[in-house]
């Protein structure tokens, strides 16, 4: 099953944020969005989880979201935006079980979910901590710990969807590989989970190593849908965010490694 | 992977495990000891009267009263029609102020909302004054007088929620500024309209609403008691459905959507039963500041913001403060009594003051 949208199009003041995007990002996959800043990204996302109006379609599971419940789509998506704030204390726990607030398991099997959500993002060691005097990075992990927890939440048959925003802008560098190869396996066509992820990266790299397809974004349009190393060519990331790169291939995997010229 | 992760979580769980076991105990320790208090502060309410203190004066009473003999005592007919009705008022006004705010501060996603500083206190009070001035004229109402100043302080208290509300709601988020200016805002409507009303009203009239403006439970009987506790049992019987709706919108207002919580009907049922809880409160007690941001903000301190203990906390220990500064109120001038809202204004605009400074602190920026 998949997450897609047909000629989807956002305009604000008269101006296109999003033209015309189509699109299908299919479970047992990871999809990065890349793109500048300004080109849609976060505004696709916001599309695909249903907090923005917008003309044109978007399917889960082949079903319309705007005829789906919020609580019909919490079931089959999660999603992390770029912030979180938060106001009030609380534990690292407490916030993760925010998550399956809603849901009808036990307290027991709520604990587990919850350090095996907290230990996907190598997280375990805080749990008992207070969120509000963690780190950047640590927060970051730990919302998206609650992510992980909430598509654990309910048990159905179909496909379930991560979406997820610049989730490795605050990480240091051995979390954000660690974060992306975790999602890399959780998503995995093998796991038998049934998981799709679609996710907004700075990182090309990150991109190029990690996902298994690559939307890159110009100016609200859909210019590119295809696998890393078809996307990533010299002429594309130059017409794309306007720097000249080279392209290597990735000693490890022999997946296009970039980097920029200086 | 599963499996990999599992062992090497094994020997963190069983150590958080009992973090967690801690946690669960020492919450039922809270929950009893509040309820403790409440039951303490019950007691000394009905116990101590102006002239003197009888503890085995609630016991007798009750004794009397199944034994159908009140009539013969006078301190027991006290106790039967006065006190007992007045500390019940006490409690159930206590509750309501004190989960009102703890569910406001839930769905502004800020500890200084409180029906009081936000105007919805003196909204209700406009609204039960007016009445009171309208229904003088028409005596021939007076029997439904209770009624009618309950539902015009609702609708007064609706009015004030929403309006602050409104105001200070900018782009899906509330500002911390905007929101307590609104309430500044809608606190000098209301107190303009009141001064005109009292400028136009008789003698008789102008002490009604003098006490009003202080707030007193001196009016308790059991007649009132019948209005509030079915109204107020239902607001907080309906706000504790809604505690993990307020537990995920902490998280904030995108979050809570897409964990499935239908944000605005939320937001426009909490803004309701508040103005209902707040308006019947009002309307028979005044206005009594402060209990609302009190309460949940020393209960977070003590343990934490989850809304599945915060709101029966927050109703328990508001019932138990209130009663306890009724019961104070009724010593410190004794014979005399001193109207409760001065005195849990006195004590609670100075926490206010602390808890602002602390605000400006944590948060880094100029209120």
């Amino acid at each position: 099953m998949s997450l897609s949208t047909k000629n989807l199009s956002v305009n604000v003041a008269g101006k296109k944020i999003l033209d015309d995007v189509t699109l299908t990002c299919r479970s047992g996959e990871i999809t990065a969005i890349v793109g500048e800043n300004g080109a849609g990204k976060s505004t696709l996302m916001n599309c695909l989880s249903g907090s923005l109006d917008y003309d044109g379609c978007v399917f889960l599971n082949g079903r319309p979201i705007k005829q789906m419940s919020l609580s019909e789509q919490a079931q089959y998506r999660a999603v992390l935006p770029q912030n979180s704030t938060l106001n009030f204390p609380l534990d690292v726990r407490e916030i993760v079980r925010l998550a399956l607030s809603l849901s009808a398991l036990s307290n027991g099997e709520q604990d587990e979910i919850i350090e095996y959500s907290l230990a996907l993002v190598d997280a375990l060691k805080f749990i008992d901590r207070p969120y509000l005097r963690l780190s950047g990075g640590e927060k970051q992990r730990v919302q998206l710990a609650r992510v992980l927890a909430q598509l654990r939440a309910y048990d159905h048959e179909e496909s379930r969807f991560l979406l997820l925003d610049e989730p490795t802008s605050a990480l240091d560098l051995k979390h954000q590989y660690a974060t992306l190869k975790m999602l890399h396996l959780l998503c995995d066509i093998k796991s038998a989970r049934d998981i799709g992820a679609l996710i907004v990266l700075h990182d090309l790299n990150l991109a190029s190593l990690y996902c298994d397809r690559v939307l890159l974004l110009k100016n609200g349009k859909l210019v590119k849908h295809d696998v890393p190393k078809v996307v990533f060519q010299g002429r594309n990331i130059r017409d794309a965010f306007g720097i000249d790169v080279f392209i290597d291939a990735h000693p490890d995997t022999n997946q296009p490694f970039i980097i920029p010229k200086i | 992977m599963i499996s990999a992760t599992r062992s090497s979580e094994n020997q963190g769980s069983s150590v958080s495990l009992s973090m967690a076991q801690k946690k669960v105990r020492k919450r039922l320790i809270e929950r009893v000891c509040l309820s403790g208090i409440l039951v303490c502060a019950v007691w000394l309410g009905v116990a101590i009267g102006a002239s003197k203190v009888d503890l085995l004066l609630p016991i007798n009473t009750l004794y009397h009263y199944a034994l159908n003999s009140l009539d013969s005592n006078l301190s027991h007919n006290i106790v039967a029609n006065i006190r007992a009705p007045r500390v019940i008022l006490a409690v159930l006004v206590g509750a309501a102020l004190a989960v009102s705010g703890a569910s406001l501060q839930g769905i502004c996603r800020n500890p200084l909302a409180d029906p009081g500083l936000l105007g919805i206190s003196s909204g209700a009070a406009v609204g039960a004054v007016a009445m009171i001035l309208f229904a003088k004229n028409l005596s021939s109402l007076s029997f439904a007088g209770p009624y009618l100043v309950s539902v015009a302080a609702f609708s007064g208290a609706l009015i004030a929620t929403f309006s602050v509300y409104k105001l200070a709601h900018v782009k899906g988020d509330i500002q911390i500024s905007t929101f307590l200016l609104a309430g500044v805002a809608i606190n000098a409507l209301s107190g303009a309209i009141i001064a005109m009303l009292s400028y136009v009203a008789d003698d008789q009239a102008l002490r009604l609403i003098t006490f009003w403006m202080m707030g007193s439970l001196a009016s308790a009987n059991w007649v009132t008691v019948g209005i509030v506790a079915p109204v107020l049992t239902f607001v907080l019987w309906a706000i504790y459905r809604k505690r993990h709706a307020l537990n995920l919108i902490l998280l904030g207002e995108a979050n809570a959507r897409y964990s499935g919580i239908d944000v605005d009907s939320l937001k426009n049922q909490i803004l309701c039963l508040t103005a209902l809880a707040v308006g019947v409160a009002v309307a028979f007690s005044g206005i009594i500041g402060f209990v609302g941001l009190v309460v949940p903000h020393i209960l977070r301190a003590g343990s934490d913001t989850d809304y599945r203990y915060l709101i029966i906390n927050s109703a328990l220990f508001g019932g138990a403060l209130l009663v306890l500064a009724d019961v104070s109120s009724r010593m410190i001038l004794a014979p005399a009594e001193l109207p409760i809202g001065i005195l849990t204004s006195l004590i609670g605009a100075p926490f206010f003051i602390a808890l602002l400074a602390q605000q400006k602190r944590r948060l880094g920026i100029s209120l």
